[in-house]
């Protein structure tokens, strides 16, 4: 079965997408529905299209209810779920404070950006409960001074989807990985879906570090190492702690969890950097098979993650 | 010669007894079964009633957010069978644990 699979790997919504089938003949049909999936998800997402529905919604807080696409609702959805699931840990308002941090523009370009004139600022988080969501009526509604950053569920909401779509019309297992948040749909190759587990998802694959194989669900790690820019003397990430406003000071340089689907593996990795040295007792509380990398380089293995190299 | 009554003749009292029982028996049964009906449907249409009204527009705050975790929660059930929990971030059950492969790694997990 290994030999049969293909796959094809190429840049998207601003990091990598890369797809997976374990049956050859199937990855034209499966690639036509991620490349229709990525178009959808990055309309209506988008933070830094002027004309993606989240940037009308985000221009229209305060504004009363916005009737918005079932993908943005769907979003949306996933986004207040993710909050309420993590305690707020995982908060989609944080969009406001992440761009005057500097993230006000794709990433690449904030890459290309004179980083030691940059100076950033931080704002309060609003906090998700400053969003309402009617799914009846299509709307999603912002108090003022919300905006909001889908980018730590989007992507794996994306991943979910495009898999389930490719899997669905190809009649083939499929893997989809956007920017190293992977989900699985389908039947599994014989042994699983073989995974390289970095601190990059765009390190070579046959580079250092473990390797597991899926049959299901999804995984995702989150990190502070690779997402980075400079602001004056200070370097910043991308993941922010809700409760102060600013890039989350943790111990871990990354995260990796396995899910029951990528939204919940994503949702849960983000949650344990923002956490920090708590991380690990929150994940095993929560029966999520975990891999915690310190700065230091010490590994931590939560629940039914497996031994490496047993 | 027509004295005694022809067998048939003779049983049909029992015969009718039995049968006015079983009626009353399945009149009796209907009655608890349209109770139990009324009983729920009174039940369901207030739950209905309730929803409805906390969906209407115009809720203050607190009770606009309730709205939102109850959508939600309806909606997942209903998108059971065709999406399963994969676009939701609500609690889910455990994923199967990932296992050490030895197979050449076909994409790699890490930030972006």
């Amino acid at each position: 079965m290994i030999a049969e699979l293909a796959s094809v790997s190429f840049p998207a919504l601003g990091t990598t997408a890369a797809l997976c089938v374990a049956e050859s003949e199937a990855l034209p049909a499966a690639h036509a529905e991620l490349d229709r999936e990525l178009e959808l998800l990055d309309a209506a997402c988008s933070r830094f299209r002027d004309d993606s529905e989240l940037s009308r919604l985000n221009a229209a807080a305060g504004t009363g209810p916005v009737l918005v696409g079932p993908l943005l609702l769907e979003a949306v959805s996933a986004a207040l779920d993710a909050a309420a699931a993590t305690d707020g840990l995982v908060d989609p308002t944080v969009g406001h404070t992440l761009r005057l941090a500097g993230y006000d523009r794709r990433f690449v370009e904030v890459k290309l950006r004179d980083g030691q004139s940059f100076r950033a600022s931080f704002a309060t988080v609003p906090g998700w409960e400053g969003v309402e969501l009617d799914r009846p009526a299509g709307t999603v509604s912002l108090a003022e001074g919300v905006e909001l950053d889908l980018g730590a569920t989007a992507k794996a909401l994306g991943a979910d989807r495009a898999a389930r779509a490719a899997t669905l019309a190809s009649g083939s297992g499929v893997l989809v990985s956007l920017g190293g948040d992977i989900a699985v749909a389908g039947p599994a190759p014989d042994g699983g879906w073989p995974v390289l587990i970095a601190e990059d998802h765009a390190a070579p694959l046959d580079g250092p570090g473990p390797k597991v194989a899926l049959v299901a669900g999804g995984l995702a790690t989150s990190g502070t190492a690779v997402r980075r820019w400079q602001a004056g003397e200070a370097t910043l990430h991308h993941i922010v702690d809700p409760r102060t406003g600013r890039p989350a000071e943790t111990p871990w340089r990354t995260v990796s969890v396995c899910g029951a689907s990528c939204v919940h593996a994503n949702a849960a990795s983000t949650a344990a950097i923002v956490l920090g040295e708590e991380a690990p007792a929150w994940l095993e509380a929560r029966g999520l098979p975990a891999r915690l990398v310190r700065d230091s380089g010490e590994v931590v293995h939560v629940g039914a993650w497996p031994e490496e190299g047993g | 010669m027509c004295r005694g009554h022809p067998a048939g003749v003779r049983d049909r009292p029992e015969s009718d007894r039995s049968r006015s029982h079983a009626r009353d028996a399945a009149l009796a049964r209907l009655k608890r079964a349209t109770r139990v009906v009324l009983f729920g449907a009174t039940a369901l249409a207030g739950a209905f009633a309730g929803l409805a009204a906390h969906s209407a527009p115009g809720h203050h705050k607190t009770a606009a957010r309730t709205v939102t975790r109850t959508i939600r929660t309806t909606t997942q059930a209903a998108t059971t069978d065709d999406a399963p929990a994969t676009t939701s971030a609500a609690p889910a059950p455990p994923p199967p644990p990932p296992v050490v492969t030895q197979a050449p790694p076909v994409v790699a997990s890490g930030g972006s």
